[in-house]
């Protein structure tokens, strides 16, 4: 070009010198990983280690009161809380042994004895005042669901008392929130979580990997395997290609469409179980004609729930829904009260009774003798939301409703639902988090309630029946109130359920003694080994 | 400028070809498609190619012959109304900012600059995902994000061609602002940007088929390719037909549009031309 | 010289300025609540006074012009803020994404340099013949394939099928785990690389001193390697550096199949969780890298080319 050689040539070793700093810029290793001691084991050929792939992961902070970090914690074994669920969701004391109701106000709950936390402290009732005052701590954004406790004392040193505002029933259920993980005093959380499970910190690394080593001197046993790796894939197909090319050993969230080609792989378990997270609809009662009941029982018989199981979760990703309450839960009427099948005649008749009629033979519903139709929201997030939509749209249109599909993110979802600017929503909620059914009902169909709001349903008789059965002790009692609001909202259809989610596991043969929990929030286990 | 094509080049005319067929597709859809493409099937779901299906069905038992026939219409549409909008845009903006100079050009040439700072995808993702899908806010991101460089390359151009005789003759003559514009600038720069937008029509449908596949494209049952393939990568081993073809689709479209793009810049292009003569 | 750098410099004020507002306003200008978005809990819902406190605590109840003016403030004392996700530092992350997106990005452009290289010499010697049609073919093919189509292709055949490479995952960051989305990436480049290859070779080739060189006997691969090469190549690696934006495009889809931990994941994972500290730092940042390559670039420009210089002194 115009260069003279002299010149070329400098340009050339300007070139050559920023090629080398950028160079060695990339090749240094990653080393922004949190270790939590300087020595590092690396596995030997005689220790067993379990990969494991996950959806989920923590999201920068390994503080288990932080959002639902603890959730990622107590899945990967580190953490532990006070009372849990077993994998049929029956409570089971875990690092308490038992509880007392002093007073309708007051708990006492009892220590285990004998346990160590990861750096060797002992559990006591310091450490689990200290713990649960994390959550209480005015900066924590999870606080308000804690706001009915009004104390937390220690009574002796492996006792505690907990003082409510009021008559609160679900309060031992919230403390299985792994928000509530019993965490070692006077430890940085955040770089190094010293808790009592199987298995112990030993290192992480943001969106990559979380790596455990067992905890020999675990309370309950010792785990099967010698250390653990967690990997974070958030691509469902890539999980399942780590689990094929062997990289993994178990990976959860698997997509629907491979589990029938891996039933038939000798190489793989599938394990299958219905969770806590129901798919239904939001009806926006503030709308005609979705303020008739008739109309509203009408999208319910028009709704062949078997065949979205079938299609959009290629049979394997859920069962039919009766109630919100899944079968598995002690709350559940779901072996009182009949699934709702298809039904078009009675869909045709109560259609009819709400208004709408075909008049001009287009083949399409009218309503008002004005052109309808209906649309359903829903969103992102979750794969499967939006082929459970398009499945509806086909089954409302096949009856004569003309039906549209539109598909937003969480958040303007969110503002949309707020405002009341929808027809029909499609939502996934975890029923249930810590296995007591005052979290759903009350935020859904007490007129009080958030989602209520959004639905614009408000009945007095169900908020008395809400109201008594928060704060009513006697189990059987409690049961009962929970009982008349299914029923009725199952009368009223203000949401309309569709499917339980199917929770979808893959380990290779060689795994052994894993189970899984409906509530998702235990994963790995001291059960679990791996037979080479 | 004109230069005879080179006659024997079967590149030329595969390439034309291939977009004077997705272009008949995507307008005469409606009687070439045998089947419904929005038109959920369930029963017939995941069926592989056969008579009644040649390129098999898709998880809603929709044929997907149809789909890709109708969503040449909304790829190419998509395509065309992005790169004619932000041509326009883009020529409008320059062409004025390089004709009049001054202050004015070098702030509206600095506002260019911070639109081109943007990774394009990034920007689009951006705009696309914090608004939501849908097809209007897809074209939305995508002007948003190309305009900027027709914007620089009309200036540029203007600047080049402003100096030359016709144009002094024409303003001395008192010929007004406007019509010199419009009549003897614009047609002589216009050449360089019809190349830009044939590359760019092959960029944008990639681009809009990227954002679909992440999610932010258009609502379903619309087929759009991009779409099409996110919906099928759960299925590309039980059923890799939902992916392939789609996939091939866009491939060939975009891979036409680049080959005639390239074929214009050679014509065009100064320094390779020497050759041609 | 210095005199140009200056007035560039210069310019580049307002052009970051603008960057900063265009990344501020798109965030505010998009639908759905800050707030409530960051406070929102997985299973569903959101606490009210949560919400509140959330908004009083991070400034969100302020006006916008406000709002942007504390932000720059931070942002220009080199505080990007907190994530709304994690609560950690919205820099830190991006700098340990930034690296590991470098990475792809660097091994990814020497990957389309090995395609392009040879295709574009080729092509241009042998310009105009049917080897000239294929080669360009070849290389306009991995432009045109989309991204993620054959980035799923690719882990099919290699590590599915063949068993040879592992399907996904940063790993421990060596060669096994780049080699998938650097390819992917790569012939998705190439093709732009080629072009460019194969016009710089084709003008070089037409210079006086070449056709000299031919006149006194030289045999064609010496002029080739030895004369032409050098010359020609310098355009291709001035330009490699504006095309960095290209790379950074492909890096958002093929590190979200790969599953890397790249600023391309990171910032489609903020959007989707409405993070906009994150989403705000990480077009902030990218616009600023971006203004400064192609400064970086202008300047080598106007080294090579004198007349650049002083053409631009009106």
């Amino acid at each position: 070009m115009y260069l003279s050689k002299r010149n070329r040539i400098t340009f050339m070793v300007m070139l050559l010198v920023m090629a080398t700093v950028l160079g060695s810029l990339c090749i240094d290793q990653d080393s922004e990983e949190k270790t939590a001691s300087a020595n590092q084991t690396k596995p030997s050929g005689q220790e067993s280690t379990l990969r494991y792939a996950a959806t989920f992961g923590p999201e920068g902070t390994l503080d288990p009161a932080v959002k639902w970090t603890g959730w990622y914690l107590r899945e990967a074994g580190v953490y532990e809380t006070l009372f849990s669920y077993d994998e049929n969701m029956n409570l089971q004391p875990e690092l308490a042994t038992k509880y007392e109701q002093v007073s309708d106000t007051e708990w006492r709950i009892f220590i285990r004895e004998g346990v160590k936390f990861h750096d060797g402290t002992p559990l006591n009732a310091d450490a689990v005042i200290y713990s649960l005052n994390r959550v209480l701590d005015d900066n924590n954004t999870r606080k308000g669901e804690y706001d009915f406790i009004e104390s937390i004392s220690k009574y002796s040193d492996s006792a505690v008392t907990i003082k409510t505002n009021s008559t609160y029933a679900p309060t031992i259920a919230s403390l299985t929130d792994p928000v509530t993980s019993i965490v070692s005093p006077g430890t940085d959380l955040n770089i190094a979580p010293v808790g009592t499970g199987p298995f112990k910190f030993e290192s992480y690394t943001q969106d990559v990997s979380l790596s455990l080593k067992k905890n020999d001197n675990y309370w309950n046993g010792t785990a099967g395997v010698d250390r653990a790796i967690i990997y974070f894939v958030t691509d469902e197909m890539t999980r399942l290609f780590k689990l094929e090319s062997n990289e993994v050993d178990i990976a959860d969230g698997l997509p629907q469409s491979e589990i029938a080609g891996l039933h038939n792989n000798p190489e793989y378990k599938i394990y299958s179980t219905p969770t806590l997270r129901t798919y239904f609809l939001y009806v926006n009662m503030n709308k005609e004609p979705l303020n008739d009941v008739k109309f509203r029982q009408a999208l319910n018989y028009a709704i062949d729930r078997q065949q979205i199981v079938d299609t959009a979760l290629e049979g394997v990703g859920g069962t039919p829904a009766k109630s919100f309450f899944g079968s598995m839960m002690s709350w559940s009427i779901n072996d009182r009260i009949d699934m709702v099948s298809r039904d078009e005649q009675k869909v045709r008749s109560l259609l009819t009774e709400a208004g709408l009629e075909d008049i001009n033979g287009d083949g399409w519903l009218e309503y008002d003798g004005k052109p309808f139709e209906l649309n359903i929201k829903t969103y992102t997030g979750r794969p499967q939301l939006k082929p459970a939509a398009e499945v509806i749209e086909a089954q409302f249109e096949s009856v004569g409703i003309k039906t549209s599909v539109t598909i937003l993110d969480k958040g303007a979802l969110e503002t949309d639902l707020n405002n009341k600017d929808y027809d029909l929503s499609l939502y996934a909620w975890t029923v249930a988090p810590t296995g007591d059914p005052d979290y759903f009902v009350s935020k859904h169909f007490e007129s009080t309630g958030a989602e209520a709001q959004k639905l614009s349903y408000s009945n007095p008789e169900v908020d008395e029946w809400i109201k008594a059965g928060r704060q009513t002790m006697n189990q059987t009692e409690r049961k009962e109130y929970y009982d008349k609001v299914q029923e009725q909202v199952l009368d009223e259809c203000p949401e309309i359920f569709v499917f339980y989610q199917n929770s979808l596991v893959g380990t290779n043969k060689k795994v052994a003694g894993f189970k899984q929990y409906p509530n998702e929030i235990t994963f790995l286990t001291k059960d679990i080994s791996i037979d080479e | 400028m004109k230069t005879k094509i080179n006659k024997k080049n079967p590149g030329f005319f595969l390439s034309a070809g291939i977009l004077v067929f997705f272009i008949l597709a995507a307008i005469f859809a409606g009687y070439i498609a045998p089947h419904d493409p929005e038109k959920a099937n369930l029963e017939l779901r995941l069926k592989e190619p056969c008579r009644e299906f040649p390129l098999g069905t898709d998880h809603m038992g929709r044929c997907i012959l149809s789909r890709i026939i109708f969503g040449a219409r909304i790829s190419l549409s998509v395509g065309l109304l992005v790169v004619s909008s932000a041509l326009a845009l883009g020529l409008a903006v320059g062409s004025l900012s390089g004709y009049y100079g001054g202050w004015a050009d070098e702030a509206v040439m600095r506002i260019v600059d911070a639109f081109l700072a943007f990774p394009s995808l990034l920007l689009a993702l951006g705009i696309a995902g914090l608004f939501g899908a849908g097809f209007t806010n897809l074209v939305i991101a995508l002007i948003v994000v190309d305009w900027a460089g027709y914007a620089r390359l009309a200036r540029s151009s203007v600047i080049s061609v402003k100096e030359q005789d016709y144009i002094k003759a024409s303003k001395g003559l008192g010929v007004g602002d406007m019509h010199v514009i419009v009549h003897h600038v614009i047609p002589n720069i216009i050449s360089p940007l019809i190349v830009m937008a044939t590359i760019g029509m092959g960029y944008v449908i990639l681009s809009a088929a990227g954002l679909s596949f992440l999610g932010f494209g258009v609502q379903p049952p619309t087929p759009e390719w991009g779409s099409m393939l996110n919906e099928g990568k759960t299925y590309i081993r039980s059923a890799p037909y939902i992916m392939v073809f789609p996939g091939i689709a866009i491939m060939l479209v975009v891979l036409a549009f680049n080959y005639l793009g390239d074929e214009l810049r050679d014509l065009i292009d100064p320094r390779t031309r020497k050759d041609i003569e | 010289m210095i005199e140009f750098i200056a007035r560039r410099l210069l310019l580049l004020v307002p052009v970051l300025l603008l960057v900063s507002v265009i990344s501020f306003s798109i965030i505010y200008i998009s639908p759905g609540d800050t707030a409530e978005n960051a406070i929102m809990n997985p299973g569903g819902g959101v606490d009210r006074k949560a919400v509140e406190e959330f908004r009083a605590k991070t400034g969100l109840d302020e006006p916008v012009h406000i709002q942007y003016i504390n932000w720059m403030g931070r942002v220009l004392r080199g505080d990007l803020g907190e994530s709304y996700m994690t609560g950690v530092g919205v820099s830190e992350a991006i700098f340990r994404c930034f690296k590991v997106t470098l990475k792809l990005a660097v091994v990814s452009m020497l990957v389309s340099l090995v395609i392009a290289l040879p295709l574009g010499i080729i092509s241009a010697v042998k310009k105009g013949t049917v080897i000239d049609d294929v080669c360009r073919l070849f290389a306009l093919a991995g432009v045109s394939m989309p991204n993620f189509w054959q980035a799923y292709l690719l882990i099919i055949v290699f590590a599915l099928t063949l068993k040879v490479l592992p399907s996904s995952g940063y790993g421990d960051g060596g060669i096994t785990y780049l080699f998938l989305p650097a390819v992917t990436l790569g012939t998705g480049y190439a093709a732009v690389t080629m072009r460019l290859m194969r016009s710089s070779m084709i003008e070089v080739l037409q210079q006086d001193y070449v056709r000299a060189a031919r006149a006194k006997g030289v045999p064609e691969h010496m002029v080739i390697f030895r004369h032409a090469l050098k010359n020609s190549l310098i355009p291709v690696v001035t330009v490699a550096g504006l095309n960095f934006g290209y790379l950074l495009n492909g890096s958002v889809i093929v590190e979200t199949i790969f599953s890397w931990p790249g600023i391309g994941n990171l910032i489609v994972s903020s959007i989707l969780s409405k993070d906009y500290p994150m989403i705000q730092g990480c077009v902030l940042f990218i616009a600023v890298i971006f203004v400064l390559v192609n400064f970086a670039v202008d300047i080598s420009y106007a080294y090579l080319n004198p007349r650049i210089r002083y053409e631009n002194k009106n």
